[in-house]
């Protein structure tokens, strides 16, 4: 039994039609399959827009876990503003709260382009790219009822009262109460218990 | 057919999953840009793509919510709206001829009246794949792999000699639906497979004759071709879960042929089963463990343009076999910066446990490489 392996036909068997046209059938199928899977709306997710959405989330639940002195708000109308200072991804991840009611208000976002207008919100958040105006904003809003909100190290320790840090592929947060209390702002034990709490 | 004679083989083989791929692409990126043109501006604001509301969940979720998921070992999910592109180069090494659990000789083998023995077998496979998760509890999956396979051989009278092809495979999709749990909070989840494969693998696959390119093409034996010519579902369940740094997960998944292929034969179905754990010790750097079993059974029916072969490979009814697998591997991850939603992991091993009906060419170790990219 020898140099016989593989010594079978001289010709190439015709390859079937069948099987190229099973073939074609199944490219056509997984494109249309893929088609049909991707809605209208199809949209790519950034990793980092991920994380500006949990940010995100979390101010909206914050609202509820935070209560406000009654003169932090103007006397007409029934919203609640977010002030946003700087621009990234953050803008787009926040404005999924714009017009959503929580505690009776309507949520209302607004970009913030002169810092005069920072003491029109209940809520600021400051981007990282504004990490050199840090001191002059935070001395703009030191007796305004705002809750002060930031991304930027050490943010809390300056007299900011919540920051987001990174923490195990988390996104957590640490509080300042003492800043919060000589605003007038009650800040919930159970938001407390969640936070990493640091003093100015 | 015509342009079987103009083609070359390896590009006819290629054609059917390269369709696939361009009309995948061109969807992505036509939606895409469709979508992008579609979003309005909100006055004051500014954004790159809309975001996911998810102020439906509690503070407790979103304090235990990944940004990253770290659970990328066997059949992961997306969060909704992700797209990921993955590749994955895995390289193969068989040796040695076992019957059962034993490993036997070529003398032994050439003794039970075969002519030829494969003494080893490499095969570099290139795995494409992409996912999208429509919601939070659906991701979709396809896969395309390119093999490239060599097989040396010793015959009975001494000599010996190599043959090598390369080509496509069979492309998969997968439908993998969260039932239990939420993809975006992790925790432990319960993920439902539904997939089929799809016939885009040649399963003509020659090479010349003992090697020399004198000789006249033949056809390659069933191990070494790149498809498996039928439709066949991919059904599965898997179970994945993670604490503050250890994820974890098991999964199982079939391969349950439909009908006979056009040279007249059906692989075997397959069994397999896998689990693994991994430690993240920093938000970067995650070791695992994994475990994988599968179990596979014999051809029914023959390729007749093999029926003069005199190898163990060539034979349908030495097919069958289980093998378990234990691999170690370094999971790399880019959680911030300029390479954020890359990851990239190597992962190796070897079989602890092989029971195959043979003689057959046994598994000796593998390597992966494996780079993604979710965004």
């Amino acid at each position: 039994m020898r140099f016989n392996e593989n010594a079978i036909r001289p010709r190439q068997r015709p390859r079937p039609l069948r099987l190229a046209a099973l073939r074609c059938a199944g490219s056509l199928l997984l494109a249309l399959f893929f088609a049909l899977a991707c809605p209208a709306s199809l949209r790519a997710e950034n990793v980092l827009q991920r994380e500006y959405e949990i940010k995100a989330a979390y101010i909206y639940n914050f609202i509820n876990y935070i209560d406000w002195p009654q003169n932090a708000f103007p006397a007409t109308g029934g919203t609640i503003t977010i002030g946003v200072v700087g621009q990234n991804q953050f803008s787009a991840a926040l404005e999924v709260l714009n017009g959503k009611q929580v505690k009776g208000r309507t949520v209302a976002l607004k970009q913030i382009t002169d810092i005069k207008d920072l003491d029109q919100c209940q809520i600021v958040f400051i981007n990282a790219s504004e990490k050199s105006h840090l001191p002059e904003l935070l001395g703009k809003l030191k007796d305004a009822r705002v809750l002060t909100v930031s991304e930027i190290d050490g943010f809390a320790q300056q007299g900011g009262i919540i920051n987001f840090i990174s923490e195990h592929n988390k996104v957590r947060f640490e509080i300042n109460p003492d800043a919060a209390r000589q605003l007038g702002l009650n800040i919930s034990s159970e938001l407390l218990k969640l936070a990493k709490v640091v003093k100015s | 057919m015509i342009h079987s004679k103009i083609l070359p083989r390896h590009i006819r083989s290629s054609s059917s999953a390269l369709i696939v791929l361009v009309a995948w692409a061109a969807i992505s990126v036509s939606v895409r840009a469709a979508d992008s043109d579609a979003m309005p501006d909100m006055p004051g604001m500014s954004h790159s793509s809309k975001a996911t509301d998810l102020t439906g969940m509690t503070l407790d979720e979103l304090y235990n919510m990944n940004v990253v998921q770290l659970n990328v070992l066997g059949g992961h999910t997306h969060c909704s709206g992700q797209l990921m592109f993955g590749y994955d180069y895995t390289h193969t090494h068989m040796s040695g001829l076992l019957e059962g659990t034993r490993e036997i000789s070529a003398a032994k083998a050439f003794s039970e009246g075969f002519g030829t023995v494969h003494t080893s077998m490499d095969m570099d496979m290139h795995m494409f794949d992409v996912m999208y998760a429509p919601s939070d509890y659906v991701t979709l999956m396809a896969m395309v792999p390119y093999t490239q396979m060599s097989m040396e051989h010793l015959k009975s009278d001494g000599t010996r000699f190599t043959q090598h092809t390369d080509g496509f495979g069979d492309a998969d999709v997968m439908a993998l639906w969260t039932v239990y749990g939420n993809s975006c909070t992790g925790g432990n989840r319960i993920v439902l497979n539904a997939g089929m494969s799809f016939p885009t693998g040649a399963i003509d696959a020659r090479d010349h004759r003992d090697g020399k390119a004198a000789l006249p093409l033949v056809p390659l034996e069933y191990l070494m071709q790149h498809g498996s010519g039928t439709y066949d579902l991919l059904p599965g369940i898997t179970y994945l879960g993670e604490s503050e740094n250890w994820s974890w997960g098991a999964q199982t998944i079939e391969t349950v042929r439909l009908g006979r292929n056009d040279h007249d034969y059906r692989l075997g179905n397959e069994y397999g089963g896998s689990g693994w754990v991994a430690y993240a010790f920093t938000d970067w750097l995650a070791p695992s463990f994994r475990v994988n079993g599968k179990v596979w059974q014999n051809i029914t029916g023959a390729d007749p343009a093999l029926a003069a072969n005199t190898t163990p490979e060539g034979r349908p009814d030495l097919r069958a076999g289980s093998r378990i697998d234990a691999l170690f591997g370094i999971n790399l991850f880019a959680p911030k910066g300029f390479l954020t939603g890359n990851r990239l992991s190597v992962e190796g091993g070897l079989p602890i446990y092989q029971d195959l009906k043979g003689p057959q060419l046994g598994t000796a170790w593998m390597i992966s490489l494996r780079w993604s990219y979710a965004f």
